[in-house]
């Protein structure tokens, strides 16, 4: 049997419902990876710590259900409110120290006449590129007690008896706002700086014809310019620092006693000292819902998204 | 008829189903009920998964198990993990609750057991080594068994014996005249006078770690809890060594820092301002010859100063207990293995050379290699005539699920005794009424 080609009027409309398919088709085949890993990593844990939260489990062996146990748990648990209020304070050194620490950083480098400026920018940005390791080993070293380095300034200069950094509940606090501060502040300035360059120039030219100072011009045209600038940083800066860990964990280890442990920290202990699956996902979920409240908080005063509607 | 109908698209709905199908099915499966009744092999080629924090204990047990595979039914090949004591636990229980590749023989660090103890996950999860040590429990001390007891059954074998005593630097107990001390009492008050003079301590402490309150409690005779397992920290034998810590600190005996192990302790050990340390044994390897070779020659062992009130002549602290995975089909592999290197003479002697870490089992301590060793570091002292005096009286360590928890509160209490906010007394009774309320 000769093969013949099928008549055009068949062949058409085939070729046209499966392309016609292919089209429904094809923006769900490319955003699958994206749910995939999204599913896998982010939603799926998430109901999962949810789930667990609700229930009593060692890591191994069955879940018992215990229904909001753990949330009121957390509420009586003295160590949860310590890791509650030193989070807190992390949080509120970050925003009211390193955020306009950052900016001010910022706004000096990107003066006119500021020489050195790629020299200052790498300085400032180098912390952040350290391994978490090596600063706590250096803040150790530099805040102990004994034998640090500032105490040893702070006695031979001033005259200043030892002050227990590491030792005592609020240095301790005060000791890792500082890294905080070393840390993050050349980290921000990026950002800042990048919001600084997009001013247009014109606008301060403008402002200066009209007589406006340094001051009036930072207040009036810099700072409503790098509001969405600002609130990124804000979110980011919220966000990073109430999941804090590395610093107080590897340097203090949240002592003494628990005078610098963080919710995270918390967590960590819970879940892999004690072997608390179920008080440690109550307290992640407690956290992700204080966090995510307060963010949406943040959007909405700033306004975020608004100026895309 | 349109196309539409005829193949009928993917909804959005359907397509986030399926996908958070697909994506909920591993996490499912990884909290599935581990199985059981695996059948053991008995003979032939086995590999053992060896998991532990110290690489020494691997080697020891690679060059066991290259006799064994001579005179034995197996042909042993040792792979290894490695990593820190905490991290190496939690990998551990991973595994175990996802089924995955197991350890086959697993280093618990002494601190992490109580993990193991919280829904009987040791039971679940370790096979029981209670009949199956090489040797009847009586043949070890019993100080290094009972850290390793769950519901009665013992699921770990201990590795070393890490007796406490008091390392001297010789050079500085010369220079500066330092006497003896027969008592805590004593040593508090002559590390008060040198330092007054000199500026040196005869001991060193870190603010919210409770190691030396634990040495000496349990050298007191006071535990954390009790045979079972009940919290028995709020004693006047507590109150009475972190009040002993505390004048030792005040007047000067004791240096306090943030950090004992890190660059605070390691630098302090290297300006030659402690003139004595109250450490176990491993104190000698991991951290004097690590951190000050150059001291070598220059410290010497002595024992303990005894407490006025009665108490034991030693302490211990620290230790890696090996156990053997339940459900793997080299687990009696395994555990021959560890019988042989942890549960005979010969082995722990063996151990005791290969290693350095003291004997478990009591017999190994007749053994002439063991009685007569030397130790350079400590110029040439026959350090084990100490340790024999001090090893039949070590005091036994109980665990409790809730260690990890106690161990937090009591960091906390120690700062606050140390600092002055609360008295010793009111600082154990606040530890043992947190740790009540949230083991509750």
């Amino acid at each position: 049997m000769a093969l013949t080609a099928p008549p055009s009027g068949v062949t058409a409309p085939r070729a046209s419902r499966r392309r016609a398919s292919f089209v429904k088709i094809a923006p769900y085949v490319f955003l699958t990876p994206f749910y995939v890993v999204f599913l896998l990593f982010i939603a799926g844990p998430t109901l999962f710590a949810i789930y667990l939260s609700l229930h009593s489990w060692a890591g191994l062996g069955s879940f018992s259900f215990v229904g909001f146990d753990n949330y009121t748990n957390l509420f009586t648990n003295d160590d949860f409110h310590a890791a509650a209020g030193n989070t807190a304070w992390y949080v509120l050194g970050a925003l009211l120290i390193v955020l306009p620490l950052s900016l001010g950083l910022a706004a000096v480098l990107n003066a006119h006449g500021v020489r050195w400026k790629g020299f200052f920018r790498t300085s400032f940005f180098l912390p952040i590129v350290l391994s978490p390791v090596i600063v706590a080993l250096l803040f150790n070293i530099l805040f102990d007690t004994g034998t640090g380095l500032v105490n040893g300034v702070l006695s031979s200069v001033l005259g200043v008896p030892p002050v227990g950094w590491l030792d005592t509940p609020v240095w301790a606090k005060v000791t890792i706002v500082l890294v905080l501060i070393w840390r993050y502040t050349g980290y921000l300035m990026i950002f800042f700086l990048a919001g600084l360059q997009n001013i247009p120039r014109e606008l301060y030219e403008a402002a200066s014809l009209d007589g406006a100072g340094p001051f009036r011009q930072f207040s009036r045209i810099t700072i409503p310019m790098l509001k969405p600038v600002t609130a990124f940083v804000v979110v980011i800066v919220l966000t990073g620092t109430a999941q804090i860990f590395e610093e107080p964990f590897i340097l203090t280890n949240g002592g003494p006693g628990n005078a610098s442990l963080s919710i995270t920290q918390f967590i960590f202990r819970a879940a892999f000292q004690r072997q608390e699956f179920g008080l440690a996902a109550a307290a992640g979920v407690l956290l992700f819902i204080v966090v995510f409240a307060i963010s949406r908080v943040i959007a909405s005063v700033f306004g975020i998204g608004k100026e895309s509607q | 008829m349109n196309s539409s109908q005829s193949n009928p698209a993917l909804s959005r709905r359907t397509f986030i189903g399926m996908a958070s199908a697909a994506a909920m099915v591993p996490l499912l499966a990884s909290c599935a009920p581990t199985t059981s009744g695996v059948a053991s092999q008995e003979s032939g080629e086995v590999t053992l998964n060896i998991w532990s924090n110290a690489p020494d204990f691997t080697k020891f047990f690679a060059s066991r198990a290259e006799g064994l595979s001579e005179s034995g039914p197996y042909d042993y090949t040792i792979e290894q993990l490695q990593s820190d004591a905490g991290d190496i636990t939690t990998k551990a229980l991973a595994a175990y609750a996802a089924n995955g590749a197991l350890p086959s023989l697993l280093g618990i660090e002494i601190a992490q057991f109580s993990r193991f103890m919280k829904n009987n996950i040791a039971g679940e999860a370790l096979a029981d080594l209670t009949d199956e040590m090489g040797a009847p429990r009586d043949a070890f001390y019993e100080s290094r068994v009972q850290p390793y007891v769950s519901d009665g059954a013992i699921y770990a074998m201990e590795s070393q014996f890490p007796l406490v005593t008091l390392y001297q630097r010789t050079d500085l107990y010369e220079q500066l005249q330092i006497p003896q001390a027969d008592t805590w009492d004593d040593y508090i008050k002559i590390g008060g006078e040198i330092f007054a003079k000199h500026g040196t301590s005869l001991g060193v402490i870190a603010n919210d770690d409770p190691t030396w309150f634990g040495m000496l409690l349990q050298q007191r005779g006071g535990h954390y809890f009790d045979e079972d397992g009940n919290l028995a920290i709020d004693s006047p034998e507590a109150v009475e060594v972190l009040q002993l810590l505390v004048d030792g600190a005040n007047n000067g005996a004791f240096t306090v820092v943030s950090d004992f192990f890190g660059g605070p302790g390691t630098s302090l050990l290297k300006q030659n301002k402690v003139a004595a340390y109250f450490m176990p044994d491993w104190f000698n390897t991991f951290i004097l010859q690590a951190n000050a070779p150059e001291q070598s020659g220059l410290w010497k062992l002595a024992p303990l100063p005894l407490f006025a009130g009665g108490g034991h002549t030693t302490s211990v602290w620290g230790g890696t207990g090996f156990a053997v995975s339940k459900d793997i089909p080299e687990r009696d592999a395994a555990i021959a293995l560890l019988s042989d290197a942890y549960g005979t003479e010969d082995g722990q002697v063996d151990r005791f050379t290969q290693t350095g870490y003291l004997p478990t089992l009591k017999s190994a301590w007749d053994s002439p290699t063991v009685l007569e060793k030397t130790d350079p570091y400590l110029g040439g002292q026959r350090v084990m005539e100490l340790y024999a005096t001090l090893a039949p009286d070590a005091p036994t360590q109980y665990q409790s699920e809730n260690w990890a928890l106690l161990s937090t509160e009591l960091g906390g209490a120690i700062t606050a005794a140390l600092t002055g906010r609360k008295t010793p007394a009111e600082a154990i009774k606040d530890a043992a009424a947190s740790t009540e309320s949230q083991s509750a």
